[in-house]
């Protein structure tokens, strides 16, 4: 069972569903002479502000709920109808077949959600508090897909400790750009060829997924994807790359300590004035 | 039972939103959160093949990949700091010094 691609007529409707009644528009009255932005009246502007700040208020909202909306409908749809059909059917040994089923598709929406509102937010500390959600929704895959040390992993170093390097950044140097949704079509050709490209990309995967010889994935031992299972596998055959990658970390936490020194110069001048 | 290619539609749909990310945004903490959000797309997919194939060897690499990660994350964002000493922006457009 695949999942349908999100159709455009949901989109056309949600478009008109969000689309402002005309009733909206009458009930503004008739602009004043010389239109609103001419006008000199302090009422009259007011009541002009207040109207952008609604009509921009309602638009961030109304996208959001779009886009979130666009992606998620589709993607929950199946997940709710094969959780009905499949928690009723209880395996061989008496656990439901969709419980794991049902794991994933809820944190597959949570990630997907979280990191639609990760490349959204113009505040670089909402962006990195959802992608902590995402990171968190697929460390709970893991371990619907009997991956259990990796999910562990993957919440202690992705979601706990790189996380928390990004927010000591952003904390330190990012204050939310104002000039960004400016410049979001700035350089519009070098984009949209960015994005063809993505676009060409999901269609090519989308083509490969839709195959038929994936095999279903069947029972795995209870062992499986162990602290010890892991252990046995890093340690024996994937000793060398385990052992480069440690040589890599220290590299890179000596290249970070590098990069950030201050020069000697600088730090000289600077107890000079002290 | 997930199936797995359920698994790799949803790393798929991750893996571009990490795209459009870092091809639309401008602030580069943000760019750099897309990319990590690329490579866990990534690693969803390894994983996903794993429990496919009832085999270790994918989350062997994703256990790698994780490490490469945070080596990854540690000297971008030291880089980030350092632009962001001399230059006072975090917008990648701004950063073009080597282009005048």
């Amino acid at each position: 069972m695949l999942l349908p691609a999100v159709s455009a007529g949901d989109v056309v409707q949600m478009n008109q569903d969000c689309a402002m009644p005309p009733t909206a528009l009458a009930a503004a009255g008739p602009p004043p002479p010389g239109g609103w932005y001419r006008s000199r009246s302090s009422a009259g502007l007011r009541s002009l502000f207040a109207r952008v700040a609604r009509r921009r208020r309602c638009d961030a909202a109304r996208r959001s709920l779009l886009t979130s909306g666009a992606v998620l409908v589709p993607w929950l749809a199946p997940a709710l109808a094969s959780a009905a059909g499949s928690s009723a059917a209880a395996g061989p040994t008496g656990t439901p077949v969709g419980g794991a089923l049902i794991t994933f598709y809820v944190f597959g929406a949570l990630a997907l959600a979280g990191a639609i509102l990760t490349i959204t937010r113009k505040n670089p500390v909402s962006a990195a508090l959802f992608l902590v959600l995402t990171l968190v929704s697929t460390g709970g895959i893991y371990l619907a897909l009997h991956a259990s040390f990796l999910a562990a992993i993957q919440v202690l170093v992705y979601a706990g400790a790189i996380m928390v390097l990004f927010i000591f950044v952003v904390m330190s140097v990012g204050k939310p750009d104002d000039r960004e949704s400016v410049s979001l079509l700035a350089a519009w050709p070098t984009k949209l060829l960015g994005l063809l490209a993505i676009g060409a990309l999901v269609f090519r995967i989308a083509m490969v997924v839709g195959q038929p010889n994936f095999a279903a994935a069947g029972p795995v031992a209870a062992q499986y994807g162990s602290v010890e299972q892991m252990g046995r596998l890093l340690f024996s055959d994937y000793l060398f790359p385990f052992e480069a990658i440690s040589i890599l970390l220290l590299v890179a936490i000596v290249g970070a300590v590098m990069v950030t020194r201050r020069p000697a110069v600088e730090a000289s001048e600077g107890e000079a004035q002290r | 039972m997930i199936p797995t290619p359920h698994v790799l539609i949803l790393a798929a749909l991750l893996f571009g939103l990490g795209l459009v990310g870092v091809v639309l945004r401008r602030n580069v903490l943000i760019v750099l959160m897309s990319v990590e959000l690329m490579l866990n797309a990534v690693n969803l997919t390894l994983v996903g093949f794993a429990r496919g194939r009832g085999e270790m060897a994918g989350q062997g690499f994703t256990f790698l990949i994780i490490a490469l990660a945070a080596a990854e994350a540690a000297v971008g964002l030291a880089i980030v700091v350092a632009i962001f000493r001399s230059r006072r922006t975090v917008n990648v457009d701004e950063v073009n010094l080597m282009k005048h």
